[in-house]
């Protein structure tokens, strides 16, 4: 069951295009990725804990190196080891590290040293609209503040791609739907040539910002594809079943997303419905129910 | 790179200048206590502070960074890992100068004034391969802190350092003849530049090992501590 974009069309304009990549550490190995993010959209990366989120992200920014295959930064291969390209990324690392002992308006300017793009004025405008005070010492600033600093140094030389690895994990909500609205008013200002690869746990997150969804289990990319058509394209088939009927082999044939109290639910793909139905009332199901998944049942069911 | 030598320079100037106190006083202090006679200990504790300075040097550039995950702030930053590892060389040759610098003229100061600068001030053939050892000390240390943990990291250079002072004492003791034909050819200019190229070479070459270093390793890592 796999589920992905149609790769003549990625591969034209992509902003950041990775191809076949493989990368293998003892005991886990992301395996033949092939990913592009076109310009104008937000793509959320989703994945369970060690599925291989932070590693295609990192080796995809050439901060660890891949074993094999390409990527490529606006058309250009990119090589291990160049940096400059870097100028055009804004990347907010899960830890955020930031320099405790600076205040805020040092970092910035330390940081701002090495991006010639670098939009003191924007900056400005975002420390006003996050409140953060540019005086204060980093160690003094909250989680919350931190991460939207981070942010700031990530978006404040206006870079055509930003990757926000978990980026609002520990945020209140407020400040998360500030961080997001933030992230969107970002892309729109230039989608022509900017795009967004955000790796969250936070699916509410990613449904409310994301126009694409990239899955991957296992260190395998099993789905990338519009949001809408990866929520279109599968059904919820919920059912009473005997434990001891013929219903036990279909139910193997398809992903289960909850199965309690002799009630079953399965994921199965909106084309191919009706047989799945015929097969559940030839097997005995009964109670049969159909509903639209949401993006947590897909993830459910695929991760 | 300007940037992240101004950054070092500004987070560690306190220490450092606390350091450079220290060494500064020391020489004094020894004067006083040896009731205004100039003493081989005065000189000897001077080189002392300057060989052990490497070790303050390369905790303050890389550990810390290490430890709180900056260095992989810096390597995500569009800057190549070659500017990165110059930087901090840079920086520690910097801080090593001055550290340098205020030992030699402090002890000199304070022979000059108790009177003995003739007999007791330093040889400049000695301070030449004092300078170049302290300098391969310190490359050695940044690469061994960068690769180990910090408990190993100080080994690793101070296990070299013992063997060199055993072979020094080994070579003077069981082999004086062969010590002195050494010590005759170590003041000739050539052998000098030979040694420093030398040197020079061995550094590059760590050099290049930090930066592969560097480059392959996932500093966000715990581990990586």
């Amino acid at each position: 069951m796999r589920l992905n974009r149609d790769k003549a069309d990625e591969q034209a304009t992509a902003v950041l295009e990775i191809q076949h990549l493989y990368k293998t550490y003892p005991g886990f190995t992301l395996k033949d990725v092939t990913l592009a993010l076109k310009p104008g959209t937000i793509t959320g990366l989703l994945g369970r804990n060690g599925a291989g989120k932070t590693t295609l992200i990192k080796c995809a920014l050439g901060l660890i190196p891949f074993d094999s295959g390409s990527i490529k930064f606006h058309g250009t291969e990119l090589k291990y080891g160049s940096a400059v390209w870097r100028q055009s990324v804004g990347y907010v690392a899960e830890s955020h590290p930031l320099y405790d002992w600076m205040r805020v308006q040092q970092f910035l300017k330390f940081i701002s040293a090495y991006y010639p793009t670098w939009d003191g004025v924007y900056c400005r405008r975002l420390l006003d609209r996050f409140g953060i005070d540019p005086h204060k010492r980093i160690r003094d600033l909250s989680h919350g503040t931190r991460v939207k600093l981070a942010l700031i140094t990530a978006l404040a030389y206006h870079p055509t791609l930003l990757v926000l690895d978990e980026p609002t994990s520990g945020l209140d909500p407020v400040i998360r739907t500030e961080f997001l609205e933030e992230l969107r008013a970002e892309i729109m200002s230039d989608p022509e040539k900017r795009a967004v690869l955000i790796s969250s746990h936070m699916l509410e997150d990613i449904t409310t910002v994301a126009d694409e969804v990239a899955l991957i289990r296992n260190g395998e990319l099993v789905i990338h594809a519009p949001l809408a058509d990866v929520v279109k394209g599968w059904r919820v088939v919920s059912f009473n079943a005997s434990p001891e009927r013929d219903v036990r082999k279909l139910i193997d044939r398809y992903k289960i997303i909850r199965g309690r109290d002799g009630s079953v639910s399965l994921l199965c793909p909106a084309d191919g419905l009706q047989s799945v139905i015929s097969e559940l009332q030839a097997a005995g199901a009964n109670n049969i129910e159909i509903q639209n998944p949401s993006l947590q049942e897909v993830f459910l069911a695929f991760a | 790179m300007l940037a992240l030598i101004r950054k070092d320079l500004r987070e560690h100037a306190l220490p450092l200048l606390y350091y450079m106190a220290v060494t500064a006083a020391f020489p004094v202090v020894l004067a006083l206590i040896d009731r205004g006679r100039p003493s081989p200990a005065l000189l000897s504790t001077s080189f002392f502070m300057v060989v052990i300075s490497p070790i303050m040097i390369t905790h303050w550039l890389l550990n810390t960074e290490k430890t709180k995950r900056t260095l992989f702030l810096l390597r995500m930053l569009p800057m190549s890992v070659h500017h990165l590892a110059g930087a901090k060389e840079l920086v520690a040759l910097i801080m090593l100068i001055s550290i340098g610098v205020v030992s030699v003229t402090s002890a000199l100061t304070v022979l000059h004034i108790l009177g003995g600068l003739e007999a007791n001030s330093p040889n400049p053939v000695a301070v030449a391969w004092v300078f170049i050892g302290v300098v391969l000390f310190t490359e050695l240390m940044l690469l061994s802190f960068l690769r180990f943990d910090q408990r190993l990291a100080i080994q690793v250079p101070y296990g070299g350092l013992l063997l060199l002072v055993l072979a020094y004492s080994a070579l003077r003791n069981h082999r004086p003849n062969l010590f002195a034909a050494f010590v005759a050819i170590a003041g000739r200019w050539y052998v000098i530049a030979a040694g420093y190229l030398t040197v020079g070479l061995i550094i590059l070459c760590l050099h290049l090992m930090m930066v592969r270093l560097l480059e392959r390793t996932d500093w966000s890592h715990p581990t990586a501590e």
